[in-house]
């Protein structure tokens, strides 16, 4: 008996203090990118774009610090009425974090970036 | 039976029972108000929707909307309020007496174009979703007939710009009860509310 209430008391445990991968990384979601590309990334039809099944995360991370630190810019021809937000102050770490959890959105998607590649990446981007 | 599922049930019972019997309490009409029987409402207005047409309150006849402030570029609390709103859209969205309009707070910048290409990108029904700007006072001066309900109740944090409210106005342009779009599960209370303004019509 003793034995399935730990069983049960520690899947709780799990789901609250997030057993999901990269939990900081997707406190930094919530905070920053939720308002638009929704709770679980699930974007709003084609005003703001799904990040589950974004190309960009899937195939090219490496684009993403750029994005997230300098936003996009709004179109002046009016076709993209929304724009995205610049973050210039995002630190390594969290980027990296940020990526992962991004990463960890997709479907069928196991890998992971490294601190080293990231630091690269935003390196490059300035 | 043992008696612990018999308390069980009884408890049950006396809780279900009354709430089936009872209907709804009827919406009330808010505002601010001189005397308890007041029922104020939406003076007329005159803005421009997403293909330019004129909006005004022959545009709503014999229509309930729901409607909001926001602006195309905001980076905040809008895109989640404009999510709520299409989720109210597409659940009336086979129904004709209800209809949508999304005031820009924005009016520089939200020009007929940039509404309309915000609109396309929600795959929307222009007729029933306007989304408009205008002359800034006239926005602004609405929003204050529309947001008094809303500074007038203790319970919410004020602050305009910022609420993100979601307001229900029937046929006769009377404000019948409101939301804070920001929040799903208060959104899910007002959607009852609509059904039965439309019951109660
Ligand atoms: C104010 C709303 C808003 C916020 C907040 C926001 N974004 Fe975006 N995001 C957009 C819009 C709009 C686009 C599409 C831009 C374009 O196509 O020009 C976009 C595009 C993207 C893309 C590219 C998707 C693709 O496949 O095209 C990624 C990745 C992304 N955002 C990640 C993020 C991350 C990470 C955050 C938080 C740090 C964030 N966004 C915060 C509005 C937002």
């Amino acid at each position: 008996m003793i034995k399935q209430y730990l069983i049960f008391f520690s899947l709780l445990f799990c789901m609250y203090m997030g057993c999901a991968p990269y939990p900081q990384g997707k406190a930094l979601y919530k905070e920053k990118c939720a308002n638009c590309h929704g709770d679980k990334g699930q974007g709003l039809v084609s005003l703001y774009p799904s990040l589950k099944t974004s190309k960009i995360i899937r195939s090219s991370p490496g684009l993403i610090p750029c994005l997230v630190l300098h936003g996009t810019p709004q179109d002046s021809n009016y076709l993209n009425p929304v724009k995205m937000p610049a973050n210039p102050n995002i630190s390594e770490a969290d980027m990296t974090n940020l990526i992962n959890y991004l990463l960890s959105l997709q479907d069928n998607q196991r890998h992971s970036v490294a601190l080293d590649s990231v630091r690269l990446w935003m390196d490059a981007c300035n | 039976m043992n008696i612990k599922i018999f308390a069980l049930l009884l408890i049950g019972f006396s809780v279900i029972l009354p709430s089936c019997k009872q209907s709804p309490q009827p919406l009330p009409y808010l505002g601010i108000k001189e005397n308890p029987d007041d029922k104020p409402s939406i003076p007329d207005f005159n803005f421009i929707d997403q293909l330019g047409r004129p909006v005004n309150a022959e545009t709503f006849k014999n229509k309930i909307y729901l409607t909001d402030f926001f602006f195309t570029s905001c980076p905040t609390i809008c895109p989640i309020v404009t999510g709520q709103m299409l989720r109210i859209y597409e659940h009336f969205a086979k129904d004709d007496r209800v209809a949508f309009l999304s005031h820009s707070i924005d009016t520089r910048h939200d020009s007929v174009p940039r509404l309309k290409a915000y609109a396309d990108k929600l795959h929307i029904n222009d007729d029933k979703w306007r989304f408009v700007t205008g002359k800034k006072e006239d926005i602004f001066g609405i929003s204050k007939n529309y947001m008094s309900i809303v500074l007038e109740d203790p319970d919410t944090p004020g602050g305009f710009n910022h609420s993100g409210y979601i307001i229900l106005v029937d046929k006769d342009r009377h404000i019948r009860a409101f939301c804070n779009g920001t929040i799903p599960e208060d959104v899910d209370k007002l959607i009852p509310k609509i059904q039965q303004l439309l019951d109660s019509e």
